[in-house]
């Protein structure tokens, strides 16, 4: 194990990477390494951003779009997660559930989600619902196989005591079980999100009027290469926050994760 | 106060009268039915009374834990009956407390919380939980730290609270799966003594399990001494230190040679048994 590095390290070397992609990318642009219009240079991107934030691009503004991306894919995340964690811990819980349900979650889980989209968009529409579905589709198995191994880890002495002191079942669900599954379904959350999240762009470059995805796949369309590099640059940096979002959570709700 | 139990009735073989806990021709097969059943415990009839302190010793893996599973109702005998009080042990059950090796605690709760786990899921009223809680974090040195987290303890500390959380609850019996097994030497003679003086003041009946002979003869009013799997009873040796030494010194009672000659009498059985 390397030694912990501090928060101001931390900081430092972040910037120094990141400022060092930007005028390296800059430098690309200005010393025409790669022929004009295949890459646009930062200070570009940032005038398309300037201008996109102002007047919208196509009709949607720049509000609409994030939003309209991170609603489907927190919906889809949500939906995913509300079906996924019960699921997950019935299965943990009870031998035929776990039976019953195991092939279908492990037969949809290594699925590539965007196969389901044109059956879900002949279904519900091409609106949002088959977005929405496809992503819960996307969260839902690896939420419930997260859930479902973090019940199964659960040491067994932590029920067994409980159970000796007296605890019933309905109480050591609630006291025992789901916090010491916690930190597990917690991380699954987070891989699902990410899942979700990278579902949801390419699903809007499939179809759809609004969206960060559908941002970038309509400026490929115009060859308007500083808005594509503007989306990615935002979807990633939501993504980023996403997660971090998630990460503080955990850390201020589960202390008592990887501590025994 | 927590109510101290009924006085003991002690006998100088340290034997008591009507047997309170027995198992009865009890015999454990893992696997039971199928080729690769193991046989982990012969059947085994053991019987005694309330206040006694057992202690059980052998080899690794003789089975010494699927006995005490049995008493604890984690394990059903795959044939012959345990009974507490006359009455056949089903499952788990408050009156039948466990410390494991492990602490097995609650890391997502404070160390109060821990130790009074088991009034509070039984919903015994808030002034008693709080009232065993303070006695026996009290007791064992652990009060200053009721707000912290069990990771926040040391492996003493975490095992002392396992024993306090155990004994909040008031069991009849307590079932000890070597609770000393994981601790260095010094603390695990400062724990066999605190551990000693509850026993003393609250005469409850216990069934502890260890492979410290040395541990076995200081604590136990009878030793058990079990052989290689699968486990069965080579013998049973009454050792009279655990209700003599009222005020002696931990160091003073294993130095004594009739200590001295009822550990090698049991470590003789162990190897003469290992050795056949």
């Amino acid at each position: 194990m390397s030694a912990e590095i501090s928060h101001r390290q931390r900081l430092f070397l972040g910037s120094v990477s990141v400022t060092g992609a930007v005028v390296l990318w800059q430098a690309v642009g200005s010393f025409h390494l790669v022929p004009k219009g295949l890459l646009a240079t930062p200070a570009e991107v940032v005038a398309a951003l300037i201008d996109i934030a102002r007047h919208g691009y196509r009709g949607t503004s720049l509000g609409e779009d994030i939003g309209a991306t991170l609603l489907r894919a927190l919906g889809g995340f949500a939906v995913g997660a509300v079906a996924g964690i019960p699921l997950g811990l019935w299965m943990g819980m009870n031998r035929y559930a776990s039976a019953g349900a195991d092939w279908i979650v492990q037969f949809l889980r290594p699925l590539p989600p965007l196969s389901f989209l044109v059956l879900l968009m002949l279904w519900l529409g091409t609106g949002d619902t088959a977005k929405v579905g496809l992503l819960a589709l996307t969260a839902f198995p690896i939420i419930a196989s997260a859930t479902l191994a973090a019940v199964t880890q659960v040491p067994r002495q932590k029920i067994q005591a409980a159970l000796s002191l007296g605890a019933n079942r309905r109480q050591i669900f609630r006291h025992v079980l789901l916090p010491a599954a916690l930190p597990q379904i917690s991380t699954g959350l987070r891989i699902a999100l990410a899942a979700a999240f990278s579902t949801v762009v390419a699903a809007e470059l499939m179809a759809g009027s609004d969206g960060l995805g559908w941002m970038i796949f309509s400026a490929s369309q115009f060859l308007r290469n500083d808005v594509i590099l503007l989306g990615i640059l935002i979807l990633g940096l939501l993504g980023m926050g996403l997660n971090t979002l998630l990460l503080s959570a955990d850390r201020g709700l589960i202390h008592w994760r990887g501590r025994e | 106060m927590p109510d101290s139990g009924a006085p003991l009735s002690v006998t100088p073989s340290g034997v008591t009268s009507a047997p309170f806990v027995e198992f009865a021709g009890v015999a454990v097969t893992y696997g039971a039915g199928t080729p690769q059943a193991v046989a982990a415990l012969s059947p085994t009839d053991l019987a005694f009374g309330r206040g006694e302190f057992i202690c059980i010793v052998g080899p690794s893996g003789c089975g010494k834990t699927t006995l005490m599973q049995t008493l604890a109702g984690f394990l059903p005998p795959t044939t012959g009956m345990v009974s507490v009080g006359g009455q056949a042990v089903r499952g788990p059950g408050p009156e039948r407390g466990v410390v494991f090796q492990q602490a097995a605690l609650f890391p997502w709760k404070t160390v109060a919380a821990n130790a009074g786990f088991g009034p509070a899921m039984r919903g015994l009223p808030r002034a008693v939980q709080r009232e065993r809680v303070e006695y026996w974090l009290h007791s064992v040195g652990l009060w200053e730290f009721r707000d912290r987290y069990p990771y926040e303890l040391s492996g003493g500390m975490q095992q002392r609270l396992a024993i306090a959380r155990a004994l909040a609850n008031e069991p009849e019996i307590l079932l000890m799966d070597e609770p000393f097994g994981a601790l260095d030497a010094l603390t695990r003679e400062k724990m066999q003594e605190a551990l000693h003086e509850v026993w003393r003041s609250r005469g409850m009946t216990v069934l502890f399990i260890t492979h410290s002979v040395d541990e076995a003869v200081y604590l136990g009013t009878e030793i058990v001494v079990m052989s290689q799997r699968p486990g069965r009873i080579l013998a049973r040796i009454p050792a009279p230190f655990a209700r003599q030494s009222a005020d002696s010194e931990i160091r003073h009672v294993k130095a004594s040679a009739d200590f001295v000659a009822l550990r090698e009498q049991v470590l003789g059985l162990i190897w003469g048994e290992n050795a056949v």
